[in-house]
């Protein structure tokens, strides 16, 4: 049997192996997982993580540039086994994909930052690049709310935030005994804040319900559709656009997104469900 | 050539269904589920009661849909169905009281080739065993046909095992005749949960006999031999001869029969000190 | 004019098996056809009930094998043995020229576009369309003029036989001794046993998808699927898949299979959130994939127009009425 000359190329499916060097738990069900700084990416892609044996799943990466962390909520089989990994494990990473945050259209723009539960993960690597580069950028606003105290993610950061140049505004569905913030959902902190729509940029990541919510109270604040950026969320099993199960309409999430700009899917109904 | 009695009986029999049809929905039922040309249609609008249709064409068992539907609702039944449809209520997915039976007698259904299915050919309830209304003339039941399980049977253990073997290679996986059969009620099918790893997606000889023995021994006490399973494979695989083989077993070692008596409760969710060690 | 006699096709296919793995339609016990490389070839068959993606996209295939240990090893797996494909219908190689499109792309894909380097195609046009076939609306038949090395076309005992590529005609010039060349001084006519008689509308398709997103047609057509996989996976444009790993121990393979969006699962998160969570939802997802996503995408729709969905489906969905028929309003 005669065999064909082989097609030099690169194959996307092929995992880079890399080891676990560090992990921070930030909530019962979510941990931090940090590797080698030798990676490259813009904030709001995200990579495809194999736990060899268990299987692969997109994970946003949740830092900027050049460090990687990768925050990983586990709710699946696949990320309850990331959950169990130790450092020192080997896992493949397939990426950076996706588009990431317009981060040029950002710059000299009141900045209005709202992240929901693990969304704000995403979001994370965003806020540490603006506050490197803080005079590139005018207002900025984070607005983050999850269940309770203890799923709040990044408490290090938010402690860092409260403190940097920015306004922060962070909030529980239900306080515990401590809680002495706002209580409610997320869109309960905007009559909070001066947020207005001048110059301004809203960037939004959480659940699907939760940046429903969003958009409508920044339309209430009389934001355009195009001043409204969210990342969206859907099963992948390539991450590269050819395995069909991230589409919303004729985009994929994986390579048109994850992050759109409202305007994109406004007219696609059902999709912020 | 049809005969013109069979003609005019047929005609009948769909004027009737028709009229059925319009005063359920006018006394506010929430749909009639019957056939129109091109198989099974859902009738919502008095309307839309002309599309419905009877002729010898109409082979799908249309008591798949029933569970999905809250309100009042009037069905189509020929005998064949309605064997699944006291297997239904009897597992609480229909509730006797929320669905007008429309019944129609019939002596067997014709396939593209104009020729009848086989399993119309002894056809053991060509009448519906329950009905709110019977159409239609009651043929003579026949005896049903084992001999097809019979031989199988006959043969030995390995030549069993590689007809089966043979057979599933050709089996993709689509779970047609999962979806398509009336007693495969489970809102989730536990092949589907993936966290379980009971099977998975992939196709490979372990994985397909997982899913197809896995589903006969779950339906054993409660498959009909509507053999609608076996109509949609696409690859044409036998399996009705799988499930009659079960059906044959447990008649033989609980003396039951799935689809004939509302009362009698399922070998196999009751337990009784004299039950047999098969 | 070049032409294989029918009688030597089976001496052609055994010189071809010296050095190829040659595919062709093979007819099983109770009548399915499939393209297989045992068994005796068919040729008097209208198409196969699995299409021929299956050779270039199989439903099952390692993508690779991983090994933990004192070094974790990955070995990829693509397949590079030279095949040939006898018999291949005109829409079933247009149905190639769209999947290669998805394959390649700003990612190459080395499982499939190995396997397509790999193999040539002799196809043979249709003179019997089947009553769901309908790919003229499509431009994808009966008959092909590119996409294949070769392509014959049945002329009673004979076929005649055109190369359209080099690969083609070296394949022809290298087997030369069961090709003859006749010179006619009429055509045969060709034996056209029947006509396409299946329709569809597809004017204005892409319009009346748009304006039809919220309407009622589409939960009044959706209610009696059944959300089997039968017409994704005998769709030979069809090709999503799903990727599972299975391991043992210290060892273990990356696994690639088709999935179907039919299934409800398909678009299920983990943690239980479904963007299509109902059948309504799911059947728009097919057809405006295949009459507009797809079309948006890459320029085509997802769709040769070769019947398997329509011929196979238990509840008799039609594709095609369903093009046809749908209106904004």
């Amino acid at each position: 049997m005669e065999m064909e000359s082989s097609l030099e190329i690169e194959n996307p499916y092929l995992p880079r192996l890399m080891k676990v060097q560090k992990i921070r738990v930030e909530t019962e069900n979510i941990k931090t997982f940090e590797f080698e700084k030798t990676f490259g990416h813009l904030p709001g892609q995200f990579v495809e993580l194999s736990v060899f044996g268990a299987g692969e799943v997109p994970i946003s990466i949740s830092s900027a540039p050049p460090n990687l962390e990768l925050t990983v909520n586990r709710v699946g089989i696949v990320t309850n086994a990331i959950y169990d990994l130790e450092v020192g494990d080997v896992v493949g990473i397939r990426g950076p994909y996706g588009n990431g945050w317009p981060t040029d259209a950002l710059r000299g723009k009141n900045i209005v930052i709202v992240g929901g539960g693990i969304g704000l993960a995403p979001l994370r690597g965003l806020v540490q690049m603006i506050l490197s580069e803080r005079k590139n950028y005018g207002k900025l606003y984070i607005l983050y709310g999850a269940r309770t105290p203890s799923d709040l993610v990044f408490k290090q950061d938010l402690e860092n935030w409260s403190k940097a140049p920015a306004n922060l505004f962070v909030t529980v569905d239900r306080a515990d005994e401590h809680w002495k913030g706002n209580v409610g959902v997320v869109t309960t902190l905007f009559p909070k804040t001066d947020i207005t729509p001048e110059n301004a940029i809203a960037l939004i990541c959480g659940p699907g319900i939760m940046m429903k919510f969003v958009v409508k109270s920044l339309k209430a604040l009389n934001f355009e559709d195009n001043q409204i950026v969210v990342s969206m969320e859907r099963v992948m099993k390539c991450g590269i656009g050819k395995c069909g199960h991230c589409n919303i309409g004729a985009k994929y999430v994986c390579i048109d997104g994850p992050v759109f700009n409202y305007k994109e899917i406004a007219n696609i109904p059902t999709e912020l469900k | 050539m049809r005969k013109m009695s069979e003609v005019h009986e047929i005609a009948k029999i769909e004027i009737a269904i028709k009229e059925h049809a319009s005063s359920l929905l006018s006394e506010g039922a929430e749909c009639i589920i019957g056939y129109d040309k091109d198989g099974p249609c859902f009738i919502e609008d008095l309307k839309e009661v002309d599309k419905l249709v009877w002729n010898n064409h109409c082979i799908h068992n249309l008591t798949k849909y029933l569970p999905d539907f809250e309100g009042k609702v009037g069905i189509v039944v020929k005998g064949c169905d309605s064997l699944s449809l006291v297997e239904l209520i009897k597992h609480n997915q229909v509730s006797r009281d929320k669905v007008f039976i429309i019944g129609i007698s019939c002596s067997g259904i014709l396939n593209e080739k104009k020729e009848k299915y086989k399993k119309c050919k002894n056809c053991s309830h060509p009448s519906p065993v329950i009905y709110d209304v019977l159409l239609g003339e009651k043929p003579v039941p026949k005896e049903e046909d084992h001999s097809d399980v019979v031989e199988l049977e006959s043969l030995p253990h390995e030549e069993r095992f590689s007809f089966w073997e043979r057979m599933f290679s050709k089996c993709i996986k689509c779970f047609a005749c999962r979806n398509i059969c009336p007693v495969c009620f489970c809102k989730e099918c536990l092949i589907d949960r993936r966290e379980s790893k009971w099977s998975s997606k992939f196709v490979s000889t372990p994985e397909i006999l997982t899913y197809h023995v896995t589903r006969a021994f779950h339906v054993a006490d409660m498959c009909t031999a509507c053999g609608e399973c076996e109509r949609a494979c696409p690859m044409k695989i036998p399996v009705l001869k799988l499930y009659k083989k079960l059906r044959k077993d447990v008649k033989e070692l609980f003396g039951y029969e799935a689809g004939l008596n509302l009362e009698e409760t399922p070998p196999l969710i009751s337990f009784s000190e004299d039950d047999p060690e098969p | 004019m070049t032409i294989l006699k029918k009688q030597n096709v089976s001496k052609l296919l055994d010189e071809l098996r010296r050095e190829y793995k040659v595919f062709y339609p093979t007819r099983d016990e109770e009548g399915v056809i499939s393209f297989s490389n045992v068994g005796d070839v068919v040729l008097d068959y209208s198409n196969s009930t699995v299409p021929p993606k299956d050779l270039f996209l199989p439903q099952t295939e390692t993508t690779f094998e991983f090994e933990k240990g004192a070094e974790f090893k990955l070995r990829p797996k693509v397949h590079i043995v030279k095949r040939i494909v006898l018999g291949i219908r005109p829409c079933d190689v247009h149905s190639l020229i769209l999947l290669d499109k998805v394959f390649s792309g700003d990612f190459l894909d080395p499982y499939y576009l190995q396997r397509r380097k790999n193999t040539s195609l002799i196809a043979i046009n249709c003179t019997e369309p089947e009553k769901n076939c309908f790919c003229s609306f499509l431009e994808t038949g009966p008959s092909l003029k590119e996409g294949a090395d070769i392509v014959l076309t049945d002329l009673g005992d004979l076929y005649s036989v055109e190369t359209l590529t080099e690969k083609g005609k070296e394949l022809v010039d290298n087997k030369s001794r069961f090709f003859e060349e006749v010179s006619l001084e009429q055509e045969i006519a060709r034996k056209r046993k029947a006509e396409i008689t299946k329709t569809i509308d597809l004017k204005e398709i892409a319009e009346r998808l748009e304006k039809s997103f919220e309407s009622p047609y589409w939960d009044k057509v959706s209610k009696k699927c059944l959300n089997c996989a039968i017409c994704t996976y005998l769709c030979p444009t069809c090709y999503c898949f799903d990727a599972v790993d299975e391991s043992l121990d210290f060892k273990g393979q990356r696994i690639r299979c088709w999935d179907s969006c039919m299934f409800p699962s398909y678009s299920r998160m983990a943690g239980g959130i479904n963007p299509r969570a109902t059948k309504k939802d799911r059947l728009m997802q097919r057809v405006y994939h295949k009459f507009k996503y797809f079309d948006d995408r890459y320029g085509n729709f997802a769709c040769v127009g070769c019947g398997r969905c329509v011929a196979a489906c238990p509840v008799n969905l039609d594709i095609t009425k369903i093009v046809s028929e749908v209106r904004g309003d």
